[in-house]
């Protein structure tokens, strides 16, 4: 890795050079005519200090932060007439011209005027922090120290949840598991849809699914072990027409997170105390059983199996029920296991230092319990069979920990240089359960329950709790993410940047099932399980990124700015994993090395890109802003045949409220179009383009033989799937500064869209291939409201609405015809991942006997479209209310999604092979529950339609209260600190025509493809209470 | 001064035309270069031991399609009388229910898995004889390339296509009969034969190809005329252990319980499990229900985990004789043949058997032999279309029929269509019938 980091740096340097080089002679020049302009910034209303303002000189590279008493000084400025512009978060900007002579210094104070949003806050982006206003795309921006504080955040994904139009988050329901997200909809149909992240400068892995023992349901994400007490901001860059420096795989949108750093001063102490508890208020479907008397052992029921007299076949006299009986595990406190869960927090942290070195140092302890338990009935069942009792660990087999500590360092040594160095590590231990959709897993059991409650089962259907939860799986990590940005300002029209750091991952995964205790349940060796086996995965991440640049930054004609930006990034990934397992495992064995089978694997794969781009910025009179860039990337996933990616990129904002002829007042203060066209690309996998073979192990005449398999076509001419996205839009100030909008719409399409495209078994080869053929289309509108509706001094209201819709539609698949699935299709013309069935035509109840018989539902002959699986709107609203100059801030966010459809999996299967659900068993259901059990059950085309749901909802998302104790009650503590007391609560009301188990179930909530409810966990519910402490 | 401001004080356009190029042109291939270990190169799959390896592929595949892999051994067994689905996968139940439609998500695999040991068969066997490996290994593949069309023609429709690869490209193939697969089966089967000389083994194995071949199209003494070489005690295997796979025979039923032992399945079934035959061994374990809670379970003890199962053996050879002598009319030889294999079979406690008296009976005790000597093989569903197509028996008299024990009636397929995969083919436009 050494070698090729230089390499990417000699090629950046020599390109930065270049820069630095030829304008050596205007730079001698300019730089023995500059001087210093030094003053202080502060709060308008109250003429205390402010800190942490960017102070910049307009038309230069120069940019310092004010200190802790509000003051600033900069080197080496420009003479003549300068502009100096100091923005900061919560305030309107200023701007204010000041002459300089040589070799004297000039003061130049401001007093900021508060505001509640504004057009100019800085942003990041890949050449460096600019202006917002310079920026032809819109880029959301969340301010997460300030909701963590406040909210009840447990993870990076609820920091994202309701907070960014178009941003579409759909969290995992279990405790530590991760969640699924989507900007601007869904652009490949085969390839990763989620964004990329980057945290302090460097690619960071985030990944779904990150695990390599399956539970049935949704896994950890790497994202997870991102603790959100150590983020400052969270930006969200929507799309290519924004992230095409972002470069290969920023086609999704990339997600750019900054970490809190230290501010000149004293030591600043911070500690919080959070506790909390987890609940499951989820609606469950009871299970129904009509008994029978059959005329064979095998057409009785008993309480032994689930033989049942169903309602189409007891009306038409094929059975006869004796009873009906129902039993809903979930609602009996005998059975439920759903035993309530925990969660607790505990930080620390202390920033501080000087104007030359200042630091953030922090840690946390962080435990959740979820909610999953082995109710005693079941526990006591274990013991009496097996003599022994449960673990701990088995009787609640769903709790995550982590720990963390991050030292963030910031060094500047001259006004001309600058270093952030950014480190933390952290251990996380969790433990997962066997769910969802898994033979053996808890929810597929209780789900599907036998209708009543005996001694044995007690109202399960093959595996109770402790049957499930008697696996014992793991996954522990230890990551250290690790970045070095440097910044350079030789002369003050240019400054280089480098950005160097690693994002290590060390998983290991394990799971246990000990001799005697799995796959035992109700019957009998099921699985052979009761062998025992034990599995061992440790695995390797290791992600790096490299990133060079320089910017060169002048005036022109007196009214013209050009912002020249130059630079190379490389980004390299390294996975690599040995695993090991063993079955049949002696009695009190739990290593994989025990066992008397054993077996190990061991994979290993890499990928690197290397891009090279330039953009060029010029701007007129600081109100309008034009952009050009251009991005060149290779990558070791492209076929043989393909060189290089080339992403150009354009973008226009114009600040029309600067003109004088601009009608600008109270009712409209700031007024900006914007508009951007750009490009960015997904990369295929790491060996997508090869043709190879793989490895198998064969038994040739009773003798274990290695052996190869033809297992990839491959090839090679795989390029990139390409997506160019134009966006426009318009940002205002209204009201007197107190209501501001952001509307845009945007037009995404992607070419050369990478398709697995499925090749014909009879070919007797693999069974797909990528290739470039499919083109996507996204086009949307994102609306983004923020208004301080009462302003006052006892009293305020702000209130925030987010706004998205997003049409998905498949444009073209080439030459091959739609892909067909049994729920979905990719059909040109139609959403990716749409529904589609033969639709249920009539269900008459001709006979008048309360019961549809296979004959009354009539079942169209042909499939047709449904709708589309992925929400097409989304709103939020969120209200902050802030009583008693601020002392108390009551918080409410509400969302929605709509427009969307989701396949209630749990209720088919229930009906169609579990045969337990209501529309099957009680002759009280509903015709429309009938109807649809028919036809999934009984009508030859076995058709779902009847299970795909308007999933539309409303939910009560956060809600939030926090007392902030007076100046006077903590003086008496120490002057200067601060106690805040939080009560929070998530996921407390849901609003839904939907009867499945929550609109929000995350079952395949991978990187592609869709989400399903299938004996999946929905939402739980969060109530915590927390402090946080400031000394 | 304004033009240098613009320029950045550069006064030639040498050094950003070579920013530009160094930009653009950079040579970075060997930055970019990374290892992939996971994948084996194609040139690593040849000479002698990487023909060798990959000739041990070809067996793998073949496992993959026989009792290694959920093919057609078990759908074909459960659209028969010899599994009954005892899971709640929609896709196992609904074929036992004989109800097959092609976009069920299981039969994609399935097919796909038979054309790989016929496609990737060719390949292997063009790796032996390049690297000049003995002809009877070619021999070996030959015979499972004819194995794989046998069960083929033995399942699906009319219409079916056989597709290829050329180089990195699919080859679309075109639709022909199923009778086309077995005709190509008797060809590999005699290539076989030919490679395969030196080797007894091998010349047996293709040789009961060649007869099971020739038995499905109707020629009956030609497959007794192929078969008749070949020792009752004859056995060619698929061998199975912890690193490799399975015998799924055991997976499917005595482990996860989503197969049961059919019994009287639908009327029309044969007494599997009644009948209490040593050769099956079919018992009631444990819990009296399948993994769906509702099918009685019963299970066979013919396999274990890790038990080889026979992929041909001289009893079939036996079998065919004697089907062979009856349709010839030879009563007497018929009989023979079949207390051969009894008397042979390695299995004790088989009384020899008497005439029954009837023709129809003499067809009923021929095909029941074979089910009970061959269970869990993939025989089953081929002879009972066999029976409609060849005996002219209805097929409501020998499929299982009538109610089905979770809900509904019996459907009415006599075979497998093409799975719905298949249609990315653009040659293919579905069966051309759904006859027997």
């Amino acid at each position: 890795m050494h070698s090729i980091l230089v390499r990417a740096l000699r090629a950046t340097v020599v390109v930065v050079t270049l820069l630095l080089s030829v304008c050596t002679d205007a730079a001698a020049q300019r730089t023995a005519t500059t001087t210093r302009v030094s003053g202080r910034i502060t709060d308008g209303s109250s003429g205390r200090p402010l800190q942490g303002v960017r102070v910049t000189v307009v038309g230069t590279e120069l940019a310092v932060g004010s200190n802790a008493d509000g003051r600033y000084s900069i080197l080496s400025a420009p003479t003549g007439v300068v502009e100096v512009r100091v923005q900061f978060i919560g305030f309107q900007s200023q701007k204010k011209p000041i002459t300089l002579t040589a070799g004297q210094a000039a003061t130049l104070d401001f007093a900021l005027v508060q505001a509640a949003t504004q057009l100019d806050a800085v942003i990041t982006t890949a050449t460096g922090n600019q202006r917002k206003l310079e920026v032809g795309n819109t880029v959301s921006t969340i301010d997460a120290a300030t909701l963590v504080a406040v909210s009840p955040v447990t993870n990076v994904g609820d920091l994202l949840v309701g907070k960014a139009a178009g941003v579409q988050v759909l969290g995992g329901n279990l405790t530590g598991a991760g969640q699924r997200i989507r900007i601007r909809g869904t652009n490949s149909v085969s390839l990763n849809n989620e964004p990329i992240f980057f945290i302090d400068g460097v690619r960071m892995t985030a990944d779904n699914n990150s695990s390599s023992i399956g539970i049935g349901g949704t896994n950890p994400s790497r994202l997870n072990d991102i603790n959100p007490e150590d983020i400052e901001s969270i930006e969200v860059v929507k799309g290519p027409a924004a992230s095409t420096l972002y470069g290969t795989d920023a086609a999704n949108g990339v997600i750019v997170i900054r970490t809190k750093r230290g501010k000149a001063g004293p030591a600043r102490w911070n500690s919080w105390f959070e506790a909390g508890q987890v609940e499951d208020n989820n609606r469950w479907p009871t299970a129904y059983r009509g008994w029978r008397t059959g005329t064979t052992a095998t057409t009785n029921s008993t309480a032994f199996n689930s033989v049942n007299c169903l309602l189409p076949e007891s009306a038409s006299g094929t059975c006869v029920r004796d009873s009906l009986t129902a039993f809903n595990v979930f609602n009996d406190s005998r059975t439920t296991p759903f035993l309530g869960g925990n969660r607790s927090q505990y930080g620390l942290s202390v920033s501080g230092g000087t104007d030359v070195a200042r630091y953030f140092v922090s840690s946390e302890f962080e435990n959740e319990l979820g909610v999953l338990g082995v109710p005693k009935v079941a526990a006591d069942q274990f013991l009496g069979r097996t003599g022994t009792s449960l673990l701990s660990q088995q009787v609640r087999p769903n709790e995550y920990q982590r720990v963390n500590i991050r030292a963030n360092l910031n060094f500047t040594p001259s006004s001309k240089s600058d270093v952030a160095i950014s480190t933390t590590y952290l251990q996380s231990d969790q433990r997962l359960p066997q769910t969802d959709n898994n033979a053996t897993g808890l929810l597929s059991n209780a789900t599907s329950g036998v209708g009543n409650y005996d001694s044995v089962r007690i109202g399960y259907r093959q595996f109770r709790p402790q049957d499930s939860f008697a696996n014992i799986t793991q996954q522990k990590v230890a990551r250290y993410i690790g970045s070095l940005q440097a910044n350079y300002r030789p002369v003050s029209w240019l400054s280089g940047r480098a950005t160097v750091g690693v994002d290590y991952t060390g998983r290991n995964d394990y799971s246990l099932c000990k001799r005697n205790e799995c796959g035992l349940g109700v019957t009998a060796n099921v699985f052979n399980l009761g062998i025992g086996y034990a599995t061992n995965n440790r695995s390797e991440f290791f992600q790096y990124t490299g990133d060079f640049g320089g910017t060169a930054t002048f005036k022109f004609l007196d009214v013209f700015e050009s912002r020249t930006a130059a630079g190379a990034q490389f980004v390299g990934r390294r996975f690599e994993r040995n695993g090991a397992n063993g079955e049949n495992l002696p009695p009190g064995a739990t290593l994989a090395g025990q066992g008397a089978i054993p077996t190990v694997n061991q994979l290993q794969n890499e990928s690197r890109t290397l891009g090279l781009f330039a953009d060029q910025t010029v701007s007129w009179r600081d109100r309008l802003f034009l952009n050009a860039a251009v991005r060149r990337d290779q990558n070791s996933a492209f076929g043989a045949d393909f060189g290089a990616l080339i992403l150009p990129k354009f973008s226009v904002s114009y600040v029309l409220s600067e003109e004088r002829w601009f009608p600008k007042g109270e009712l409209l203060s700031s007024f900006r179009l914007r508009g951007a066209r750009g490009e960015a690309a997904t990369q295929p996998g790491v060996t997508d383009a090869l043709q190879y073979f793989g490895t198998a192990t064969v038994t040739d005449n009773a003798v274990d033989v290695p052996a190869l398999v033809f297992s990839a076509l491959g090839n090679t001419s795989l390029r990139p799937e390409r997506v160019r996205e134009l966006e426009y839009g318009v940002d205002a100030t209204l009201a007197g500064d107190r209501v501001t909008i952001e509307a845009t719409a945007y037009d995404r399409r992607s070419r050369d869209g990478l398709l697995s495209r499925t090749l014909p078994p009879s070919t007797g080869g693999p069974a797909s291939r990528l290739e470039n053929i499919a083109e996507v289309q996204n086009r949307g509108l994102e609306l983004l409201v923020n208004a301080r509706l009462i302003d006052g001094p006892r009293f305020a209201w702000d209130a925030t609405f987010n706004g998205a819709r997003n049409k998905n539609k498949l444009l073209s698949l080439g030459s091959i015809p739609p892909i067909i699935g049994t729920t979905m299709r990719q059909v040109p013309g139609f959403p990716l991942d749409g529904y589609w069935q033969r639709r249920i035509t009539s269900a008459v109840d001709a006979n008048g006997d309360g019961i549809l018989v296979g004959g009354e539902v009539v079942v169209a002959d042909t499939f047709s479209y449904v709708g589309p699986s992925v929400p097409v709107n989304e709103v939020s609203i969120q209200n902050v209310f802030q009583l008693f100059r601020g002392k108390l801030r009551l918080s409410a966010l509400v969302d929605r999604k709509s427009g969307h459809f989701l396949l209630n999996g749990t209720e088919r299967i229930r009906c169609e092979t579990r045969l337990n659900c209501v529309g099957a068993v009680d002759p009280s259901a509903s015709l429309f529950e009938q109807a649809r059990a028919v036809a999934v059950r009984i009508n030859p085309s076995r058709t779902q339609d009847g299970y795909m749901e308007e999933a539309d909802f409303w939910r009560l998302r956060e809600v939030s209260a926090a007392l902030t104790l007076p100046e006077r009650v903590m003086r008496r503590v120490r002057t200067g600190s601060t106690a805040t007391l939080v009560f929070t609560a998530r996921n407390l009301k849901l609003w839904t025509k939907y009867t499945g188990i929550d609109p929000e179930s995350n079952y395949f909530g991978g990187a592609r493809g869709s989400v399903s409810d299938f004996q999946t966990q929905g939402p739980p519910t969060y109530y915590t209470i927390r402090l946080n402490l400031g000394l | 001064m304004m033009r240098t401001a613009f320029l950045c004080g550069v006064p030639g356009r040498a050094v950003r035309a070579a920013g530009l190029a160094l930009l653009l042109g950079c040579s970075t291939d060997s930055i970019l270069e990374v290892q992939a270990p996971e994948v084996i190169q194609p040139e690593d799959a040849t000479g002698a031991t990487g023909a060798a390896a990959v000739r041990a592929g070809i067996l793998g595949r073949v496992a993959a399609i026989s009792s290694g892999g959920e093919g057609m051994w078990f759908f074909g067994g459960l659209a028969s009388d010899e599994w009954r689905g005892g899971d709640t996968f929609v896709q196992r139940n609904t074929v036992d229910q004989r109800v097959v439609l092609e976009d069920n998500s299981f039969l994609s695999g399935q097919y796909r898995a038979l054309n790989r040991v016929r496609v990737e068969g060719a390949r292997a066997i063009a790796a032996l004889r390049a690297a000049n490996q003995p002809a009877t290994t070619v021999g070996e593949l030959q015979s499972m390339a004819a194995y794989s069309l046998i069960l083929i023609g033995e399942h699906y429709c009319n219409g079916l296509t056989l597709s290829t690869i050329d180089g990195t490209e699919p080859v679309d193939g075109v639709p022909v009969p199923a009778d086309s697969a077995l005709a190509r089966a008797v060809q590999f089967a005699d290539s076989a034969l030919v490679s395969s000389a030196g080797n007894a083994s091998f010349v047996n194995l293709a040789a009961v190809m060649k007869g099971r071949a020739l038995l499905d199209r109707g020629l009956f003494a030609e497959a007794a005329a192929a078969v008749s070489a070949v020792p009752t005690t004859f056995l060619y295997q698929i061998f199975h252990s912890a690193n490799s796979s399975e015998n799924q025979n055991w997976t499917l039923n005595v482990s996860s319980r989503r197969y049961s032992v059919g019994d009287l399945e639908g009327g029309n079934g044969l007494n599997f499990r009644s009948a209490n035959d040593p050769r099956l061994r079919a018992v009631t374990q444990g819990a009296s229900v399948a993994f769906d809670n509702v099918t009685p379970f019963l299970a066979q003890l013919k396999f274990d985990r890790f038990t080889p199962a026979p992929l041909a053996n001289g009893i079939e050879a036996r079998l065919i004789q004697a089907e062979a002598a009856l349709r010839g009319g030879d009563v007497a030889g018929w009989l023979g043949f079949l207390n051969t294999a009894r008397a042979q079979g390695g299995i004790t406690g088989l009384a020899p058997l008497a005439d029954p008296g009837t023709a129809a009976a003499r067809i009923d005790l021929t095909f029941r032999e074979r089910a009970f000597w061959m269970f869990g093989t993939g025989h089953r569903f081929g002879d009972l279309r066999r029976l409609v197509r060849q005996y002219g028996r209805p097929q409501a008299q020998v499929f299982p029929t009538g109610a089905y024990l979770k809900g509904g009636s019996y459907g009415t397929a006599v075979v497998f269509p093409l799975p719905i995969e298949e249609r990315n083919n653009p040659n293919y436009k579905g069966c051309t019938d759904l006859l027997p």
